[in-house]
């Protein structure tokens, strides 16, 4: 018994040391860092609810928050959108190369996240792809930019990095429906198309929220791809953290709105886990 | 009209692989079986012999590469499974994992769109015909392997399906629940009156569950009978070795008389039943005679017509007592004796010259 | 009708696989493009980018980093995962549930607020900036992957086998040395190439964290403004992209062997 006390010590001690001083102190820290006046010199000292109340004040924040929160939901959605039917696929018509098919999907995910942003904007310029194709088919008279800085190429790019990481949750759950639920179904007398709705959809749904996850959540924090193809109209609240820390260096704002991002995250997190649950039971209620 | 509930004519599946021509495999063979209305019939036979594809055609989960299926006289072959009045218990039972049990069961009526308050009712009718009521709000996840088997039963009667199709539906349970299971499945087929169509691979299920059996092998039926003809008069050494123990003898065909046959095994002569087909004189059969028919007297006080033989090895069994034989052709053969009255256990110990006997007509010449 | 919905899917799949490679394929046409221009249309092909590699001096600095970085960091967060993994899977003890969900949070915390926190953090104890502070970034990112890959791998198979080699005579620590570990070593392998990837590859931490030695991906980054070094970052890219593939590939194939 102590023996076992001992052991599990040796084990647990260094990672949670580490978890602790490199986690949890530097949120907490953070958190007492946005009552700060300023980041240096005599204001580091300095106590203040100012930057709650710049914060309130400024309805600019709150709107980019939710415009981020829009844009991440709707990455996840043409994710989902995109990922299901491909996964389906591989896994009800693919065969036994389906592992091999799957493994050609997630290749481009391994390569340079800045990279693949890159080439996006390398398609959307004006000297770029999209635009030459449009304009050998009439479609547009000038070299100009397509869809190039805005709110829409930062949707279009996020899509296309996140959606092998959506495509792989979904295989699995769709891998682990035994067929012969299928055959069950059709047996008690659902047509293919009901025997999805009923069976294969709900069975999958853990796959489908995963990817969600999967997207969701880094995409809420996004800075990076606004920062290269959003342009002044795709900017996300990430863009207005890393501002307070690299031009206004207004560190505890910084803090401040990493903490509100934080808690809005988690509070959507909470607030998704919970609606799932309650559907759950609606979609039991449904059937019975 | 045929008046069957399910026939097959020359009902044949070739599974292709994916590695092209050349690699089919010929699952069932030019299967014909006509099966009443109300019967418990059972397809029998080793893994792979095509008992659960010729299953799963009827159910529609395949389709046929040749022939026919007709369910109460309609032909059925390229009738998808949920338009076919027929059910089936997967041998997994398939319950899904996301409904309570009484949502599983009301699956049925539900995709008929059945009104809630009749499909209730019909939910908690057919989970006591289980005998299984008030476990409608479990998920299947928390049942026994036995309860979620009644579950999948109920499921599948719900329907009112002319035809019940069942895979290996006890294969899952230990002994003990099987046996249980074994007539409480009976009972139920009786007292519903559906046509059970049962497939399993072990013997004594099917001779104890079944009103006739198909015996399988390699895709075809070798034998269609009722259990005791099945076992008492198997029509090929298949049959006769797959149900129950067999020794199996090099005979020849030596004269005949009205219900019985004279044959020539290990140089001596020794009687059987007569068969079905003719048989011509000299002709070269195998002798089929079950250890338990046999009868073993010591050498000295037997004479008429018997095999005579040398005690190799006695095994005690309980009930009986295992004695295995050796012929002077060198063949083995195995006799069961009861252990009544000091016959049998402690009569002959190995070494001991034996004679074997058995009425004529339980010894079968098998041509096939 | 069976058959035109199967071409369907067939073409949906094609049509899919096209836009993910397509972007990429694009990065790689450039890298032999005879141009200091990254644009269309294309000049002509050259190995010039190729050669102009080993003189970037500055991005073989970067490059050097990264590798020393993601080789450092994913050690470490490669051996603390699997200690982390072990407790959770093979104990039960109070505060198992707490200890599974904070080490397990970092994968639901969006990477700016991480950078931010560790950033504030470091200055509020005025730790200088360096690849070590990156370095913490990324153990921190790469702890709750390794706990799920190799976790998944010790709940796979069962603790039998080491109460069979403890009952053989082995003490905790041998039976950990000589039957767990390397039961589980494919998933601590792969585990560890996840890591190396990430940490390779990651930007939006490291920007924060970063000091004087800047990674590879900071350094890009730094290069998108000067459209003229942007086909020697392409080319390098290029060769990295390949690089990486292979890895993962050879991680991936050790995963499901497991």
């Amino acid at each position: 018994m102590r023996d076992t006390r001992s052991r599990l010590l040796i084990l647990i001690t260094p990672p949670a040391l580490l978890l602790i001083m490199f986690f949890v102190l530097p949120m907490l820290n953070m958190a007492t860092f946005s009552f700060r006046q300023g980041a240096f010199g005599e204001e580091r000292h300095m106590w203040t609810l100012a930057h709650y109340r710049e914060f309130l004040r400024n309805t600019a924040f709150q709107r980019l928050l939710g415009r981020s929160i829009a844009m991440a939901f709707e990455t996840s959605l043409y994710c989902i959108i995109l990922a299901y039917p491909l996964a389906y696929f591989l896994i009800f018509r693919a065969g036994e190369r389906r592992v091999a098919l799957l493994t050609l999907v997630l290749v481009p995910a391994w390569t340079s996240f800045l990279l693949r942003i890159l080439a996006w904007k390398l398609i959307l310029s004006s000297e770029g792809l999209l635009s030459g194709l449009l304009q050998a088919v009439g479609l547009l008279a000038e070299p100009k930019p397509v869809l190039l800085y805005s709110r829409a190429a930062v949707v279009v790019a996020l899509t296309y990095s996140w959606l092998p990481f959506v495509a792989l949750p979904i295989f699995a759950a769709l891998e682990r429906i035994d067929p012969h639920l299928l055959e069950a179904a059709a047996d008690l007398g659902c047509p293919p198309w009901r025997a999805f709705l009923r069976v294969t959809l709900p069975l999958s749904l853990p796959g489908v929220v995963a990817g969600f996850f999967f997207v969701f959540i880094p995409t809420l924090g996004e800075w990076v791809t606004p920062a290269l193809v959003g342009g002044v109209d795709g900017i996300m609240y990430g863009n207005i953290i890393q501002d307070q820390f690299v031009r206004g260096l207004n560190w505890p704002m910084g803090a401040l709105m990493s903490l509100v991002m934080l808690l809005a995250m988690l509070v959507l997190l909470g607030l998704l886990v919970w609606l799932l649950k309650a559907l759950h039971v609606e979609l039991g209620d449904l059937i019975g | 009209m045929s008046g069957f509930s399910v026939e097959l004519r020359e009902l044949t599946k070739v599974f292709g692989t994916s590695h092209g021509p050349g690699n089919e495999v010929v699952a069932v063979r030019d299967v014909n079986l006509g099966i009443h209305p109300g019967e418990f019939f059972t397809l029998l036979g080793p893994s792979g012999c095509g008992k659960t594809t010729t299953l799963r055609l009827i159910g529609g989960f395949e389709m046929p590469t040749r022939g026919e299926i007709f369910i109460e006289g309609e032909p059925m072959s390229h009738v998808p499974p949920y338009r076919r009045p027929v059910n089936i218990v997967f041998q997994n039972y398939a319950l899904f994992p996301h409904l309570t049990v009484a949502q599983n069961v009301a699956f049925g009526p539900t995709i008929k769109g059945v009104p809630r308050a009749e499909r209730e009712r019909r939910v908690q009718e057919a989970l006591a015909l289980v005998r299984l009521p008030n476990i409608g709000n479990r998920k299947p996840s928390q049942l026994s392997g036995g309860q979620q088997q009644r579950v999948a039963l109920a499921r599948a009667l719900i329907n009112e399906p002319a035809v019940l199709l069942l895979d290996e539906p006890l294969g899952a349970l230990d002994l003990k629940l099987r046996k249980q299971m074994q007539s409480e499945l009976k009972h139920l087929q009786q007292q519903v009156g559906i046509t059970f169509i049962y497939v399993t691979h072990d013997q004594e299920e099917a001779l104890t569950m079944s009103d006739r059996i198909a015996v399988m092998n390699e895709g075809q039926v070798l034998q269609v009978g009722d259990p005791v003809t099945i076992y008492e008069r198997p029509s090929c050494r298949f049959v006769a070795d797959f149900i129950g123990e067999t020794n199996f003898l090099r005979a020849q065909v030596v004269g005949k008389e009205r219900d019985r046959i004279c044959l020539c095994v290990a140089g001596e002569r020794v009687w059987a039943g007569a068969t079905e087909e003719p048989l011509r004189e000299g002709q070269e059969v195998t002798l089929a005679i079950r250890p338990e028919k046999i009868d073993l007297l010591s050498a000295a006080q037997a004479n008429g017509a018997a095999l005579t033989g040398v005690v190799r090895e006695v095994v005690y069994l309980g009930t009986d007592t295992r004695f295995v034989v050796i012929l002077p052709s060198g063949e083995t053969v195995v006799a069961r004796l009861q252990n009544i009255g000091g016959h049998g256990l402690g009569e002959f110990a190995a070494g001991d010259r034996v004679k074997l006997l058995w009425a004529a007509e339980d010894a079968r010449p098998l041509t096939g | 009708m069976r058959r035109r919905f199967f071409s369907a899917a067939w073409a949906y799949y094609i049509l899919l696989v096209i836009f993910l490679y397509l972007p990429i394929g694009l990065l790689i046409v450039f890298s032999f493009n005879d141009s200091p221009m990254v644009v269309f249309p294309l000049k002509g092909f050259t190995l010039k980018w190729y050669g102009a590699l080993a003189q970037a001096r500055e991005m073989l600095a970067a490059l050097r980093n990264s590798l020393i970085l993601g080789l450092a960091s994913s050690a470490v967060a490669t051996f603390l995962g699997t200690m982390a993994a072990l407790a959770a899977v093979r104990y039960r003890f109070p505060g198992r549930g707490v200890f599974m969900a904070v080490s397990a949070m970092p994968l639901v915390i969006p990477y700016v607020v991480l950078g931010v926190a560790l950033l504030i953090l470091f200055s509020t104890f005025n730790i200088e900036r360096s690849l070590f502070t990156v370095g913490i970034g990324h153990i921190v990112i790469n702890i709750p992957y390794v706990m799920l890959i190799v976790g998944a791998r010790l709940v796979g198979f069962p603790s039998s086998l080491e109460e069979a080699a403890m009952d053989l005579g082995a003490t905790y620590w041998g039976t950990l040395r000589r039957v767990t570990i390397p039961i589980a070593m494919p998933a601590i392998v792969a585990a560890f190439l996840t890591s190396f990837t990430t940490s390779f590859d990651e930007f939006a931490v490291s920007f924060f964290l970063t000091g004087t030695e800047v990674t590879l991906p900071i350094y890009v980054y730094s290069q998108l403004r000067f459209p003229s070094r942007l086909p020697v970052v392409i080319t390098l890219s290029a060769i990295v992209m390949t690089g990486s593939v292979a890895l993962l590939l050879f991680a991936e194939s050790l995963r499901r062997k497991g």
